[in-house]
């Protein structure tokens, strides 16, 4: 049965052009009922309720072209393996995700990925598992290129979208 | 010779045609560090490029323009940072990368003990990887960028980074 309902879900995917990611809406789905994870889900009308407490007709036009906002958060880190990670993005990368960027400091891997449909932005989705936390960041929508330079989320996460290696720094000083 | 050049014509398009397996340097000789908890580990994809190209970026204003010109021919950047055992490294580093493959263009060693390297792969005109290789007493840093590089847009970058200092 649960091979039907997954090759089910797998057809679908391939069939129909939708935002929606089977392999990421499973991993939110196991982590769903752990305790010492948080996650939070808007899309529809409460995301356009959000949108209303957006500080300025930026954000509030952005918040506008979301269509689901999914956030998991873990303050243990170790809950979710290394292996799990690994085959969340290998799925993804399998369904027409494209890595932007991925950094590894410390213990910590942060990956940033997206899926676009004729030139706009359908998903975001931003990774990040450390020792001592875990986050993931999924963002359905229909973005264009410039909506996500202003894009500011506020959940600790936000700044991690902002941590866009400022090449300057990285430059050397002879 | 004609056959150095067929292989070397077939390895361009192979680097030209493959999106996800980049031929760099950090990969082909440094790829056990990339799990290696001791480095720190970017990878910037040539997605992200294409991004920033459609994207108005603001970074500073004076390397503003200069920086744009630079980034929209990169494809892919690589960056491997470590603080421990860096003089080690360095050395590994240059004896590593295989002097056929990577032309030196530059070193430079700074009063403060900086040793760096600047290093290209190119195909006639055509700069396709630059690496820097940097070795200090507390960093190693080796950076590789892919793409269609041009130095004198590279020059002129690090002009403009020089009139902020």
């Amino acid at each position: 049965m649960k091979i039907t309902l997954i090759a089910l879900g797998m057809l679908m995917s391939i069939l129909c052009v939708q935002a929606q990611t089977p392999s990421v809406e499973r991993f939110f789905e196991k982590y769903n009922g752990y305790e010492d994870s948080f996650e939070i889900s808007l899309q529809g009308w409460m995301l356009k309720g959000a949108s209303l407490f957006a500080e300025d007709d930026v954000s509030k036009q952005l918040m506008r072209k979301i269509s689901k906002l999914r956030v998991l958060i873990m303050d243990e880190g170790s809950l979710v393996s290394k292996q799990e990670v690994g085959r969340l993005l290998k799925n993804v990368r399998g369904q027409q995700f494209e890595d932007l960027m991925e950094i590894r400091d410390e213990g910590n891997n942060i990956n940033f990925l997206i899926r676009e449909d004729n030139n706009r932005i359908t998903n975001v989705l931003m990774l990040l598992k450390g020792d001592e936390e875990f986050m993931l960041i999924s963002l359905e929508g229909l973005l264009k290129f410039e909506d996500l330079n202003r894009l500011e989320i506020n959940v600790t996460g936000g700044d991690h979208f902002k941590k866009v290696p400022k090449n300057r720094r990285d430059v050397p000083r002879a | 010779m004609r056959i150095v050049s067929f292989l070397m014509l077939l390895g361009f398009l192979c680097l030209a045609g493959s999106t996800q397996a980049q031929a760099d340097a950090i990969s082909t000789y440094f790829g056990q560090y990339v799990d290696d908890e001791r480095f720190t580990v970017v990878y910037i994809s040539p997605k992200m490029f294409q991004m920033i190209d459609k994207l108005s970026i603001d970074f500073d204003e004076e390397s503003s323009e200069a920086m744009k010109d630079v980034v929209k021919d990169l494809r892919g950047l690589r960056i491997l940072v470590a603080d421990e055992g860096a003089q080690g490294l360095y050395q590994e580093a240059i004896q590593k990368i295989n002097t056929t493959e990577y032309e030196l263009l530059m070193t430079v060693r700074n009063k403060s003990e900086d040793d760096m390297q600047f290093l290209i792969k190119d195909e006639g005109d055509i700069v396709n990887e630059l690496l820097m290789i940097i070795g200090s007493e507390d960093n190693f840093v080796l950076m590789s960028f892919v793409g269609n590089i041009d130095l004198e847009k590279v020059a002129k970058l690090s002009e403009s980074f020089e009139e902020q200092d």
